[in-house]
């Protein structure tokens, strides 16, 4: 009962503050709108080709824009104090990394809910017919990428070069979850059976368990003095 | 870095740790806080081992760090009530006002904390050990940043936990009340636990 409260406590106080200060979603939006137009400007008014391209380009910008709020993850708690406040609290201090990871999900979640329909707009793909399954692999592979950033984020927050370190540790992490959100939302959009993307959301659901067991049992010793 | 400390604090009592910049009172506290392992040797905080029972000293044990604990973005009284939650004690709203019209911020209890002076955030980082019964409290540097009214407010503060049963330890530069009256006074120097004399001139 205590760990579910504690993790609702950061949840509720990290969204509080976003709502408050808008300073993680305006930027990720911004961010995430400019690399999506960078890429098709790159590639030119080639619609076909932006069409077979479109769940990588899709995906590359959800990653780079997460790095940008995964970077930010202890933010709010440095500025406040250090991560002591917290981990005075009493109990299991994994309620730190699961209300953290709850909170970069969500807000991650909410820019995809702007960014799938802008894509979808940008590069001319029906989207509405194939919602269900885009937000099923949405969901997975936001969670994999929330996943693990949130843990490589807390063992980055005490280096020097955090802002690069975070970057160079977590993308080859990222490898595994970006090759099945990629793969999965392309043979969706183009048309696909959901089964035929099996392979590769049985890959995202892997990776999304494994990193959450392996992340939540070892994140004492990330935040540890 | 501290070597060879030895240290029984009776319960109920309040101990000033003193010593100059650097000399390891923050360090101290945060070991016995359960924040910071100790490379060597081992300790008991309220019967419970300092290497196992992180989580049961921390339940019964309120810590004001020297820099304090607060959101830029959240009022006093979010503050506060994140916090309560923090150690799943959620505080009526009415409590909460009253606790922050308590340490002097009954009139900021809206304001976000970004606006708050140093002296106005230390209060609220003191506001924090009212919130539930506490066994061992250890503040450091409790009275920096206060005007006259805060080192009174943290006398008061520090006399009824000990009036409560609570056991105080202080690491303090600044001598107030509570330093003054404190049952013990001891020094860190070179990173060894030495008696002093409190600053009324008895003997530690």
């Amino acid at each position: 009962m205590a760990m579910p409260g504690r993790v609702a406590a950061i949840v509720w106080k990290d969204l509080l503050i976003e709502v408050r200060t808008k300073a993680s979603f305006h930027s990720m939006l911004a961010f995430s709108a400019l690399v999506l137009f960078v890429f098709s400007f790159a590639i030119g008014p080639d619609t076909p080709l932006l069409r077979r391209i479109a769940a990588g380009l899709l995906w590359v910008a959800i990653v780079f824009t997460g790095l940008l709020s995964l970077s930010r993850t202890y933010q709010s708690e440095e500025a406040a104090g250090g991560l002591e406040g917290l981990r005075m609290a009493p109990g299991d201090p994994r309620f730190i990394y699961l209300g953290k990871l709850a909170g970069n999900l969500l807000l991650l979640l909410a820019l995809e809910v702007v960014l799938f329909p802008a894509a979808a707009v940008l590069f001319q793909i029906e989207m509405l017919p194939h919602a269900l399954p885009l937000a099923g692999i949405a969901l997975l592979g936001t969670l994999g990428i929330s996943t693990a950033g949130t843990f490589y984020a807390a063992l980055t927050l005490h280096l020097r070069a955090r802002e690069i370190m975070l970057p160079l540790l977590l993308i080859p992490a990222l490898v595994p979850p970006l090759l099945g959100a990629v793969n999965a939302t392309q043979l969706v959009l183009d048309g696909n059976p959901f089964g035929d993307a099996a392979l590769w959301v049985r890959l995202l659901v892997a990776y999304d368990v494994v990193f959450f067991v392996v992340c939540t049992w070892l994140f004492p010793l990330a935040v540890e003095d | 870095m501290l070597r060879g400390i030895d240290l029984t604090v009776e319960p109920g009592t309040s101990l000033v740790l003193t010593g100059a910049n650097g000399a390891g009172k923050t360090t101290l506290l945060r070991i016995i806080a359960t924040l910071l392992k100790p490379s060597s040797g081992e300790g008991t905080v309220l019967g419970l081992s300092l290497a196992d029972d992180g989580e049961s000293i921390r339940a019964a044990t309120g810590y004001v760090s020297a820099r304090g604990f607060a959101y830029d973005d959240l009022t006093a009284a979010e503050n506060l009530r994140f916090a309560a939650r923090l150690v799943d004690r959620p505080v009526p709203d009415e409590r909460i006002a009253e606790i922050l019209v308590g340490v002097g911020l009954g009139d900021a209890t809206d304001q976000t904390v970004r606006t708050f002076s140093t002296g106005m955030r230390r209060r609220l980082a003191l506001a924090v050990l009212r919130l539930r019964p506490l066994r061992l409290a250890l503040l450091d540097e409790p009275y920096a940043g206060l005007d006259a009214d805060g080192v009174a407010l943290v006398d008061r503060l520090v006399g009824e936990l000990v009036a409560a049963g609570t056991t105080v330890i202080l690491a303090s530069h600044q001598s107030g009340e509570a330093t003054r009256r404190a049952t013990r006074a001891l020094r860190i120097e070179q990173g060894r636990l030495v008696d002093a004399a409190t600053p009324d001139g008895r003997a530690g």
